[in-house]
């Protein structure tokens, strides 16, 4: 299947199915304050992509978009489902990624992004990597019209996701027992040989060196975001 | 290891011999004015057929005391903020840039995460997509993940015909995967990082020949198709207004991958 005409598509609402929220699991949920009024955004492109299997199955992609309002203000929401695939972005992800950005600034919403990832998906190969890309040109814009985007970073976060949008957002906040880096652990070890400090990466270690904002546990965020979000109310 | 030591041939030209045979008048710039000075990306003013232009290059050693020196080509985040601080010095000046990319990848260790190596990376990327002057980059070996996106957000991207363009390294590739068995060829083709998938994908613009078998890469060939194609790349880029080059440069990146939906 092949896409003609212009890149940006129409995204479509649907109410997140109870089995999607189980999938993305409970602990990325906690973190949003009134999650209960998430719903799913669906690029009408690329919906044949989304080979969604039977009920209890996993879906085919790492990442979820979705609107949901917080105390009465809508924004835009970025999900990863780290049980797939590492949470990796690959050239689905990164085309609904880059959507939700310019859904958002089209629309002049905040976005908030929960990050489980371990990076760039290499077995899609090259066009993985450039995904990389488009999704930065997007959250250039969607900065460029003096919009809020919020980075909140789990275990892991790391590789491409960490070197394109996530590091660019306006305020970046580490959950208490998150990892967040470039390059993952194994692979330093392995090339320099180097002893890794026990906190390597860790949320604490991230925020010494200057990579974070905030660091806090779920409780705590989730009280922070409708207050960041009360501060940005446009 | 067949594909891999026909780019780790000393034979074959690294970024600062082809400066050399590229350009005239050379002055290297250094420094990322926060931290320190990355040996292994170069940077720089020079002529090009006489118009003044930015020249950024990531290094490859041809000895292993270079190796050392460049730390095998792997840039820390110093090197990445001095190219961006010479991307806009050329923004400022109105100057195009010309990037050599030959790297396994960005530097994987303590010191490169302490200073910020993914941040910096975005940052390269998140400032090339909107920089008011021509960029063209060629690809002339080793083109390893982020480290190599961060020069290749350009409006031209050329490739040498036996470069690689990749997710990760075909090595750093064996150690994730823990296939140091599998050869490079099948990994390479595998990630889709040679130059002609790379043009199937319209990743890459063109693919530059290179010279056959038995002919020296060192040879003043190899660097005169760069520089006619550079040339002629930056001829016609430079008639297009800003508007009309920053709105190409972010549909092309737009597009890439769109054809697998």
């Amino acid at each position: 299947m092949s896409l003609k005409g212009k890149p940006t598509q129409q995204m479509q609402k649907e109410r997140l199915k109870e089995e999607d929220v189980k999938l993305i699991n409970d602990d990325v949920m906690e973190l949003l304050p009134q999650h209960d009024s998430f719903v799913e955004l669906v690029p009408n492109v690329l919906k044949k992509m989304l080979k969604k299997g039977s009920v209890g199955e996993k879906r085919s992609s790492a990442v979820i978009v979705g609107e949901m309002s917080i105390q009465g203000n809508r924004v835009v929401v970025i999900l990863f489902d780290k049980l797939f695939v590492m949470g990796t972005i690959g050239i689905y992800e990164g085309e609904l990624i880059t959507l939700a950005f310019e859904y958002a600034t089209k629309r002049k919403l905040p976005v908030i992004a929960v990050v489980a990832s371990g990076g760039i998906r290499v077995s899609e190969g090259t066009l993985a990597l450039m995904q990389m890309v488009k999704m930065v040109s997007a959250v250039r814009q969607h900065s460029e019209n003096g919009l809020l985007f919020v980075s909140i970073v789990t275990n892991p976060t790391l590789g491409g996701t960490s070197a394109s949008f996530v590091s660019l957002a306006d305020i970046i906040i580490a959950e208490e027992d998150a990892v967040f880096g470039f390059a993952g652990k194994r692979i330093i070890e392995e090339t320099t040989h180097e002893e890794l400090p026990f906190d390597f990466q860790s949320s604490y270690f991230a925020k010494k060196h200057g990579m974070v904002d905030i660091v806090e546990d779920k409780d705590r965020i989730n009280k922070l975001i409708s207050q960041l979000l009360m501060y940005h109310k446009r | 290891m067949k594909y891999l030591e026909l780019l780790d041939d000393p034979c074959r030209p690294n970024a600062r011999e082809l400066i050399e045979k590229i350009f005239t008048g050379f002055v290297e710039l250094s420094g990322d004015r926060v931290f320190g000075d990355d040996p292994a990306l170069i940077g720089g003013i020079a002529l090009l057929a006489n118009i003044p232009v930015t020249v950024i290059a990531q290094l490859r050693g041809k000895n292993i005391q270079e190796q050392m020196q460049y730390h095998f080509s792997m840039s820390y985040p110093e090197g990445y903020r001095k190219a961006l601080r010479l991307m806009l010095q050329a923004e400022k000046f109105h100057r195009p840039i010309i990037c050599f990319v030959d790297t396994i990848g960005a530097f994987p260790g303590r010191a490169a995460e302490e200073r910020g190596q993914a941040v910096a990376i975005a940052n390269n990327i998140k400032a090339m997509i909107g920089l008011k002057v021509p960029i063209v980059t060629v690809l002339i070996g080793y083109g390893g993940s982020g480290g190599a996106l961060a020069l290749c957000v350009a409006d031209k991207l050329l490739i040498l015909e036996n470069a690689v363009f990749g997710v990760v390294s075909p090595k750093a590739y064996a150690t994730i995967m823990h296939r140091s068995s599998q050869n490079d060829e099948e990994i390479i083709n595998a990630l889709s990082m040679r130059s002609t998938q790379l043009l199937e994908d319209k990743i890459v613009d063109a693919i530059i020949l290179e010279p056959g078998k038995g002919e020296d890469m060192i040879s003043q060939k190899i660097a005169e198709k760069i520089q006619e194609c550079l040339i002629k790349e930056l001829t016609s880029l430079r008639k297009k207004s800003n508007l009309k080059l920053l709105k190409e440069r972010k549909n092309r990146f737009r597009r890439i991958g769109l054809d697998e939906c």
